[in-house]
């Protein structure tokens, strides 16, 4: 189905066009109630190669419709990251959150790394690295041409030059934490085990319900190793889960099962 | 004979006389002059019973040594003075030089008895003990107040300038004590061994003198932050204010209650509240003047308990609740939705309070909860509503059977179950509505029915661009970071071997000697005859290349010469050297006489000297 889909737009050479008709699609069905007919239309854009919030966003209205809070849950993180200034896709989260079994709150980072990297929470991740190639560009180049500069103004220019590679470098490095931090994920099941080692015969260390967040920290085949609230760890299947940090390649490889 | 032997006499009486006058009358006038050593004042001399008063004294000698206070049944004083000062004089008196010490001490008494008292102190002066006249001090029933009024600014200010001791103008005129008294910070908690989800209150107090003198202010003019309290959630802080009397100072009492609860297990603690106040009051000289004050709190730790394992209809609550619950309607038709509102009220953390679950109905669709209304404004009294829609698909009477919600009550340290009362419904059959029918899942009925259309969340329809976006790739990036440096570095290099030319005239001469000779040889054309711009040019572009100043006075020999230095190509020095020669010859010939076909060839050996040494050059 899906590849008929990309074949159809690549056939007809106006994918936009396609886009848009499958979006409106996707939004009719889902205001007749049709969620599971919505959903399969947003994912085919997603599928499509599309990565915006509002996609996303809609995606998981869908999903908490159809009663899927963990999925749910995943788009609007997933929203959020994408564009953290679209305050209604929190506010829905808030509002699943709130309905779902526990209200699990993240693991969350320590107090100085939130001090240091203050600024780094609002920003997209896209922005994040425009942003730091902006200063880093602008910082150097200035650095390369000081010779020009007369002798007086050399001073200011230096000084001008530490502060832009400096938040060029700040930003950097807030862009290669956002790309290489841990995954997040959220249960998409009603209740799962946490077993101890990764092994159906191991015991059961604690419970997760359907819309509980955690990190992983490992993966080992169709295991993986969560991190939760309170530093809780162990292992859970990889099936009971989503990893909102790769929405987009679960979508594509796994699709959505009813 | 005689008669002057009488006079001699009495000459010698009077001497005697005087003698005895010098010694009897001068230890006398000594004597009187410091006859009164002390002096003592109580002020006020009129008190109530409880009340406190000052008593300084002043002791006036060369050797002051300790005062004591001859003991009063009704009367106690500190024997601690609350300040102590001394000052010298020199006075010279019948030409004798002399050092007065005068020390000054001022103590604290309180009148214990009513009644009329006289004070006198014994102290050493001189090696010798003396006692002050007594001073009474009339003490009344006082049945208007027992507490004491902090002293007042200017009452001491009164007091010093009675005595003619002004007060320094930079120490604080308040001891360092009483000033440090101005504010007490306490901090409580109403348990330290609680149960996860357990409401605590946190008790913050800050009690400042209450005297229109003092004022105390933060440096944001409000009351200090709260502790941080990342580790609890915390409710609404609550302040009240009261009056309280602590060693007979009365303070005014700032209280705040913060209810607390625990956001997990373990040992969590409550860090000090921080006041970096000052205190401000009118110093000696009646300018206002300020007291830096730091206090805190100690933190307290606070030990969380896990929650015992709970029964299966637990969702959270922690606290003491009760539950209502309430049906819209027990008839209805299939189609028509009934609304079963449940209410949790009580003592507890509002988000704790999850709705129970429903079950699945065999003859309804069951929908929600949603929650419909919180009060959560004070955590003593929470209530919470949740709301059940509940679609009947069947026609029949049946019932809603009670609901178990269990709490756990951490005063008793158990788990305690509530239970709402079952609900008869009677379903009639609705003769507009054919669609319903058995089989299928009742979602899908519900939804071909559309007996209850939720609420839908709004979509985003607008705005949006439907491209695929184009994610770069980790390698691009890495680029994108390491070629600025590197493109700045290539800048900075060419920016600095521009400097250094600029910089230094050889190098820049050097640089420029080909282009220059070009550019001479064009120009020297125009002026002079092409054997003396050939001639002139070579050797200055030879100047230029070597760094050689004033070459035009230099013979060919003397250039090739120093060519030769330079170059290993020794055809081409002989050839810039026969090329010289020659334009000397022409030139000390006549230049005018030089035929067209001499002009060719010098010019064009010039144009290959050039070239050759340009090569050589580079």
């Amino acid at each position: 189905m899906m590849w008929l889909f990309c074949l159809l737009m690549i056939i007809s050479g106006n994918g936009e066009e396609i886009y848009q008709k499958t979006f409106r699609d996707a939004n009719e069905a889902y205001y007749t109630g049709n969620f599971s007919q919505a959903i399969e239309n947003y994912l085919k854009l997603i599928q499509g190669g599309l990565e915006e919030d509002a996609i996303f966003y809609n995606l998981g209205n869908s999903f908490y419709h159809l009663g899927k809070k963990g999925f749910a849950i995943a788009c609007y993180h997933y929203a959020l990251d994408l564009n953290p200034s679209l305050h209604i896709a929190r506010e829905n989260l808030e509002k699943v959150l709130n309905e779902v079994q526990r209200k699990l709150a993240l693991p969350e980072e320590p107090s100085w790394w939130k001090y240091l990297f203050v600024f780094h929470y609002g920003i997209s991740k896209l922005w994040t690295w425009i942003i730091a190639a902006f200063f880093w560009l602008i910082g150097w180049v200035i650095l390369g041409v000081i010779p020009w500069f007369s002798f007086r103004s050399r001073k200011y220019v230096m000084i001008s030059c530490v502060v832009l590679i400096s938040l060029g470098a700040v930003f950097l490095c807030s862009g290669i934490i956002k790309e290489f931090s841990p995954p997040r994920a959220v249960l998409i099941v009603d209740k799962a085990n946490v077993h101890i080692l990764p092994s159906e015969n191991s015991p059961s260390r604690f419970e997760l319900y359907e819309g509980d967040r955690f990190l992983i920290e490992r993966e080992e085949g169709e295991w993986v190793l969560v991190k939760s609230v309170g530093n809780e760890k162990g292992w859970i299947k990889e099936k009971e889960i989503v990893i909102w940090n790769r929405l987009p390649e679960y979508f594509s490889k796994i699709g959505f099962n009813k | 004979m005689r008669r002057n032997k009488l006079l001699r006499n009495s000459t010698e009486i009077v001497k005697v006389i005087s003698l005895l006058e010098v010694l009897l009358f001068y230890p006398a006038i000594l004597a009187f002059s410091t006859n009164s050593p002390i002096s003592i004042t109580v002020e006020p001399s009129e008190i109530g019973v409880g009340e406190v008063f000052e008593v300084t004294v002043f002791v006036t000698g060369g050797d002051v040594g300790g005062l004591e206070f001859i003991p009063v049944d009704g009367i106690r004083i500190d024997p601690k003075p609350v300040y102590s000062g001394s000052s010298t004089q020199v006075k010279i008196i019948m030409g004798r030089t002399q050092i007065i010490n005068t020390r000054e001490w001022r103590y604290s008494g309180i009148a214990e008895k009513e009644g009329e008292f006289s004070l006198s102190v014994k102290v050493k002066v001189d090696n010798n003990e003396y006692v002050s006249e007594p001073v009474l001090i009339k003490v009344s029933k006082n049945t208007s107040s027992s507490k004491q009024s902090v002293p007042t600014p200017q009452y001491q200010r009164r007091q010093s300038q009675r005595r003619g001791f002004p007060s320094s103008p930079v120490k604080p005129h308040f001891e360092t004590s009483l000033l440090d008294k101005a504010l007490i910070l306490e901090s409580e908690v109403t348990k330290k061994l609680i149960y996860q989800g357990e409401i605590i209150y946190l008790t913050l107090r800050a009690k400042v003198f209450d005297s229109p003198d003092f004022n105390i202010r933060t440096s944001t003019g409000n009351l200090p932050d709260l502790p941080e309290l990342d580790n609890f959630f915390v409710g609404k802080v609550e302040q009240f204010s009261k009056a309280d009397v602590i060693d007979n100072y009365s303070y005014k009492v700032i209280e705040l209650k913060v209810p607390i609860c625990p956001k997990g297990v373990g040992t969590f603690s409550i860090p000090s509240w921080v006041w970096n106040a000052s205190l401000n009051y009118y110093g000696g000289w009646g300018w206002p003047e300020s007291y830096p004050i730091q206090k805190d709190t100690p933190p307290i730790s606070i030990e969380v308990r896990p929650l015992p394992t709970p029964p299966p209809n637990f969702y959270g609550a922690v606290g003491s609740f009760t539950i209502t619950s309430n049906l819209s309607a027990t008839d209805v038709e299939v189609g028509t939705p009934l609304y079963l509102t449940l209410t949790i009220s009580g003592e507890g953390y509002p988000e704790f309070i999850k709705p129970p679950e429903l079950g699945p109905l065999e003859w309804g669709y069951v929908t929600g909860p949603e929650i419909v209304s919180v009060r959560s404004d004070s955590w003593t009294a929470v209530e919470k509503s949740f709301k059940y829609t509940i679609s009947p698909m069947k026609e029949g009477e049946f019932q809603i059977n009670s609901i178990e919600y269990s709490f756990f009550n951490p005063r008793l340290g158990q788990y305690a179950t509530m239970n709402t009362p079952p609900f008869k419904v009677r379903v009639k059959r609705s003769p507009g509505n054919t669609v319903i029918t058995a089989g299928g899942t009742p979602k899908l009925e519900t939804q071909n029915l559309n007996v209850v259309h939720p609420e839908l969340l709004p979509l985003i329809t607008e705005g949006v661009k439907l491209r695929p976006s184009k994610r770069f790739k980790g390698g691009l990036q890495i680029i994108f970071f390491l070629a600025p440096p590197l493109f700045s570095s290539m800048l900075f290099f060419m920016g600095k071997r521009r400097e250094i030319l600029l910089n230094n005239p050889v190098l820049l001469r050097k640089k420029n000697a080909y282009k220059n000779a070009i550019m001479r040889y064009e120009e020297a054309r125009k002026t002079s005859h092409t054997i003396l711009a050939v001639e002139n040019v070579l050797k200055q572009y030879i100047a230029d290349v070597l760094g050689i100043e004033n070459p035009l006075g230099m013979t060919s020999d003397e250039i090739a010469e120093a060519l030769s230095k330079a170059v290993n190509d020794l055809d081409t020095v002989e050839k810039v050297r026969r090329t010289l020669k020659t334009c000397e010859r022409i030139r000390y010939a006549g230049v005018k006489d030089a035929s067209q076909a001499q002009q060719v060839g010098v010019e064009n050996a010039f144009m290959e000297i050039l070239e050759t040494l340009r090569k050589d050059f580079r």
